[in-house]
């Protein structure tokens, strides 16, 4: 008999704007993903950048994490960079709060064998936006990210950079995989 | 027990005047959606084989996309869509899977995250690309046109659409 591939660990949907998201009862899967419609509630309609979201494992806020990507963004075209030494796994430019209201960000992560104690953590993500009035805003990237611990994760927090909020109506979906 | 990946529907072109392939009735009973494209444009111009994506009886111009590619280019155009515009050409093949997640969410745009590569008969002709379009529609989505914007569809290409259960 199939085996159900993807259950539904926990979803939100904020209804109030929120500094970060943490969920952290995480079951016994094998992998997990973490699928994001984020916004932000910086507003800069001067310049319209994104503003980053960021990812955290097991509250950990140390200088623990490095990430990587290479992004094609409207204002700056093909980019590419390695960050180590991090307080945070950067995931790519979320929806900030001068786009329009029904604009938010993509965000999803894979997180494989998230409960081996073998190796350091692994986090893959796939982002993208089309800010829809301003042509040079729109981004999409690969961003990959790596956490220097071999502890299982047992929780996970995500946060807007620069200390702003997430908005009103922005999702955080993680689903636990199994492969049997 | 549910299947994870159900087949919602799916389309094989069996004629070589059939310019656009439409999804109807798709449920709302899923989490997400995967809509896959194998096949080819009749278009003889590389540069006009494109595909472009309509939700819900919209027009191609209701959305906008990013786009990455194999050869560095990036471009915010208006025009692109999610199957980037070399693909297919004429004689190549290629495929394209795009991802619309929480399809039934009406209190944002409609967002496809999209990959597409495609062999072609000359290695500066392969190709591969990254897009990601969203569509100025908070309407859950209940029908996808697939049209190719200058020429036909190849006789066999088939559009696949997946309903993702994430219960």
């Amino acid at each position: 008999m199939p085996t159900a591939t993807y259950d539904n660990i926990a979803s939100t949907t904020l209804g109030s704007n929120t500094a970060s998201v943490t969920f952290s009862s995480l079951g016994s899967f094998t992998d997990l993903q973490l699928v994001i419609r984020a916004r932000c509630t910086l507003t800069d309609a001067v310049n319209f950048y994104p503003n980053d979201v960021l990812l955290r494992f097991n509250g950990d806020s140390g200088n623990n994490y490095s990430y990587q990507y290479y992004s094609a963004v409207g204002w700056a075209g093909l980019v590419a960079n390695r960050l180590d030494n991090q307080s945070a796994i950067t995931i790519g430019g979320g929806a900030q709060n001068s786009y329009a209201a029904q604009e938010f960000s993509y965000h999803d992560i894979y997180i494989p064998s998230y409960r081996n104690t073998s190796y350091q953590k692994v986090n893959v993500t796939k982002v993208g936006h089309a800010y829809h009035t301003g042509d040079a805003r729109r981004g999409v990237g690969i961003w990959v990210g790596n956490w220097k611990n071999t502890a299982a994760i047992t929780s996970i927090t995500v946060l807007p950079s620069n200390g702003y909020s997430f908005t009103t109506n922005s999702t955080f979906c993680l689903y636990g995989i199994t492969a049997a | 027990m549910a299947l994870t990946y159900d087949r919602v529907a799916q389309s094989r072109v069996t004629s070589s005047t059939v310019s656009s392939v439409t999804l109807s009735s798709i449920s709302g009973s899923y989490t997400d959606l995967m809509l896959v494209i194998a096949g080819k444009s009749a278009a003889i111009d590389d540069s006009s084989a494109i595909y472009t994506i309509a939700l819900n009886s919209g027009t191609r111009v209701d959305w906008r996309s990013c786009v990455i590619d194999s050869t560095a280019v990036v471009s915010a155009a208006n025009w692109v869509s999610v199957a980037p515009n070399t693909i297919p050409m004429n004689a190549a093949s290629g495929s394209t899977y795009i991802y619309f997640s929480n399809y039934t969410n009406t209190n944002m745009y409609q967002l496809g995250m999209g990959l597409t590569g495609q062999k072609a008969p000359f290695s500066n002709e392969n190709w591969t690309g990254m897009a990601t379009s969203e569509w100025n529609t908070t309407t859950a989505i209940s029908s996808i046109t697939i049209t190719a914007v200058d020429g036909n569809f190849t006789y066999g290409s088939t559009v696949t659409l997946y309903g993702i259960l994430k219960a």
